[in-house]
């Protein structure tokens, strides 16, 4: 056991930090008004390699371990969850799935863009009748001579009016998750149109949209992987995403405790300041306790990926953990904060916001916790 | 980064397990039955046997250096063990264990307290919370004042582990009021035939502590442990070396308990399904999954940190306060998973509520580790998540 990062490990999270307070948290505040970050950053992000971890140089990837991206992720997310929901989505769920299962040329179609920060990713499989049962999707794939058809609306799809690739689930044969099957679906496609959901809670730096999808035809040659194994696929990713909701979650738990101390440090009430009444230090004594301890499940399953060896449930782990321990973070970052955690002038109400939706998306709390149940139980309660 | 056991401690790991699984858990029902009558669930030759059993098998002195004739494993390792132990609630321990403060002892005092003390001739105590002065230990009033060649100590200790089986005591007095705590406080090395008395204290656990009386007990003055005034950082030392085992125990049996209730799940029926079957139950059992799991490596983390001779204070904190707390919350699920069974005197997991309490109160309370902790990130001492990375 050895808990120590490698010099490789803490230079890239120092070059994140950089990055991070000189190209994020400067305009946060301003990209959640506005709804939108400057996507002028993407391709910054694409420039130091933020976008290509994970996936081998050949592609125009930046390479590096899962707990590589882990670390990057954090300090993005200390800085802006929406940025770091950004990468998550375009780099860890279509760029990674691609780099695994693609062909050498979807790879090559697609993965130098991606990583490069010129073009964005997608992912589209929740539908507005299907959250968390997502095996019961009902947009449809129906073989036209070569090509395919796509029919079907996917709703709160991040990247969704930026992307110019989506990776599409759609049913290709009977009814359950063995009859879906994954095609990537360049955005210009005739029939393909995103419209952006607007007033979320948070998050609001990053555009998430609606898609509809109206007999969009691409060839065979854009089915990515076999018939069928469509929602295997989209599970397997969604693994390997919670990994990454987690870092971010750890991210944004230790901005809200930083913002905290410095606050508490500062904040005079009855002639001293707030850090020196104990109920202050219970909110950031239990703050502290768990965003380490949350930062530790995510750093496991980092290394069990990294080892190769299977790390599902320890992912489900560490992502109920985490985004649970993030958002009652932030809600006590608020608390020290006061009144003024309650305007967007400070940066703890944000933190909440943003973090609210990490116990809901890429599998609820409710389901990882069905998940976890189980693997231990070896009975399904779904 | 790595979060894996090399082969030697895994085979260290599986060893205890299997000691634990073979040599305490069938004491479980007649432990479990004398306890319930009164009685020790083990008694002092029982326990001294496994401890000699355990010792064939090279399991001697975990923490005792290897030139005392222990282990000296590291803290990762003691971690692990103490998660094994943690497993029963027999209260066995092994053999060959001292105070880390007698290691401080001069050659005589090694002699006469630290040796004995490690090969079980002797049993220690440790003293200085009193009824005035628990988690403020720095308000101990026990004082010591020298006559001669002698010192004479008045004073009164509360909830003193081992207090009542002990042969010597390890006690801190008060030797300069103008000084306190910062100088002022010594820690003696007193015999029982020196005129020491102990009370026994009921608790609502199997915990029986001691209540000492100190009147004019005269002890020589080559009976003093280290400095003198400096016992205060003596206390401390002993207080803060070992923090992590307490949480590193309560892993083993919160795994145990979970265990049970899943065992208990698959197999109650209700309503015509096993009570596995229903999201409610199954949440219980997530949720405590997930604790044990961050619990486990909060604190490995400290025991690394232990090892690597690293600042570890603020780490062993947080696993001290995650462990209390996390613990309490867990035992409280099992016991609602088996329902009225769970209540009763039938099954252990009553026994278990009532001993894991006490993770919340000694050894320092959750309230003290919450100030500790945010002590340490206000004042700069630790920074948020500064040990890690």
């Amino acid at each position: 056991m050895d808990l120590r990062l490698s010099d490789e490990h803490q230079q890239l999270k120092e070059l994140a930090h950089r990055f991070t307070e000189e190209r994020i948290v400067p305009f946060a505040q301003q990209w959640d008004r506005d709804e939108a970050i400057d996507r002028a950053l993407v391709p910054r992000l694409g420039d130091v390699g933020f976008l290509g971890l994970g996936i081998d140089e050949e592609y125009g990837g930046s390479g590096g371990d899962n707990l590589a991206y882990c670390l990057v992720l954090e300090e993005i997310a200390r800085g802006d969850s929406a940025v770091r929901g950004i990468i998550s989505v375009s780099l860890g769920l279509v760029g990674k799935t691609i780099f695994k299962i693609g062909t050498d040329e979807q790879k090559k179609q697609w993965l130098p863009g991606l990583c490069a920060g010129t073009q964005l990713g997608c992912f589209g499989l929740t539908e507005p009748e299907t959250g968390s049962d997502a095996g019961s999707l009902s947009t449809k794939a129906e073989r036209d001579g070569d090509d395919w058809l796509l029919t079907g609306r996917k709703v709160f799809i991040t990247n969704g009016t930026w992307a110019d690739v989506a990776l599409i689930f759609a049913r290709t044969g009977g009814p359950g998750p063995k009859g879906i099957t994954a095609f990537l679906v360049p955005t210009d496609s005739d029939g393909f149109r995103a419209t952006e959901i607007h007033g979320k809670l948070g998050m609001r730096g990053q555009a998430t949209a609606e898609l509809t999808l109206d007999r969009v035809r691409v060839p065979d040659s854009a089915r990515l992987g076999d018939e069928g194994t469509g929602f295997k696929l989209a599970m397997a990713a969604l693994d390997r995403g919670r990994m990454s909701v987690a870092a971010g979650c750890v991210g944004a738990a230790r901005g809200a405790l930083e913002a905290s101390l410095r606050y508490a440090k500062e904040r005079e009430q009855f002639g001293k300041p707030i850090a020196g009444f104990q109920l202050v230090q219970e909110l950031l004594a239990d703050m502290a306790v768990e965003t380490d301890a949350a930062r530790l499940l995510t750093w496991r399953v980092a290394d069990l990926a990294d080892r190769g060896e299977p790390f599902r449930t320890e992912a489900s782990m560490a992502k109920l953990y985490a985004s649970e321990a993030a958002v009652r973070v932030a809600n006590n970052a608020i608390q020290v904060f006061g009144g003024y955690g309650y305007i967007d002038e400070y940066p703890v109400g944000k933190y909440l916001r943003d973090t609210r939706v990490t116990t809901l998306y890429e599998g609820t709390s409710q389901i990882q916790k069905l998940l976890i149940g189980r693997a231990l139980t070896g009975v399904n309660a779904f | 980064m790595d979060f894996t056991l090399d082969e030697e401690q895994k085979e260290i790991r599986d060893w205890v397990r299997t000691f634990v699984r073979k040599e305490i858990i069938p004491l479980e029902p007649e432990v479990l039955r004398r306890e319930r009558a009164n009685q020790p669930g083990l008694t002092t030759e029982e326990l001294e046997a496994l401890q000699q059993k355990a010792k064939t098998a090279g399991f001697w002195g975990l923490l005792t250096p290897t030139e005392y004739g222990g282990m000296g494993l590291g803290a990762v390792m003691t971690a692990l063990i103490e998660a094994e132990l943690g497993r029963s609630f027999v209260q066995f321990r092994f053999g060959g264990y001292a105070d880390n403060i007698l290691f401080h002892g001069n050659a005589e005092q090694k002699e006469r307290y630290l040796l004995p003390t490690i090969s079980g001739e002797l049993k220690s105590c440790f003293a200085i919370t009193e009824p005035g002065a628990g988690s403020d230990a720095k308000a101990i009033r026990t004082s010591a004042r020298k006559d001669g060649s002698e010192w004479v100590i008045n004073g009164e200790k509360t909830f003193i582990t081992g207090g009542n089986e002990a042969d010597f005591v390890m006690v801190f007095a008060v030797t300069d009021k103008e000084k306190g705590a910062d100088g002022g406080v010594t820690c003696f090395l007193v015999d029982r035939d020196m005129g020491w008395k102990s009370e026994p204290i009921p608790t609502m656990g199997q915990w029986g502590p001691a209540a000492l009386v100190f009147d004019n007990v005269r002890v020589p003055e080559e009976n003093v442990l280290g400095e003198i005034g400096h016992g205060f950082t003596l206390a401390m030392q002993w207080i803060g070396a070992g923090r992590y085992m307490l949480p590193a125990r309560a892993i083993g049996s919160v795994e145990r308990l979970v265990e049970m209730a899943i065992e208990q799940a698959n197999t109650r029926v209700t309503f015509g399904q096993p009570i596995a079957e229903y999201q409610a139950i199954q949440w219980m059992i997530a949720d405590s999954a997930v604790e044990i799991e961050a619990l486990r490596w909060l604190v490995l983390h400290a025991a690394w940190l232990v090892d690597q001779g690293k600042d570890s204070r603020q780490a062993q904190s947080m696993a001290k306060l995650y462990g209390g707390v996390k613990a309490n919350e867990i035992v409280d699920r099992v016991l609602q998973i088996h329902g009225g069974m769970g209540y009763t005197r039938e099954l252990p997991i009553e026994r278990w509520y009532r001993e894991l309490r006490l993770l919340r109160i000694y050894e320092g309370t959750d309230e003290i580790q919450r100030r500790t902790i945010a002590r340490n990130l206000l004042k700069g001492h630790a920074k948020v998540s500064g040990s890690l990375g």
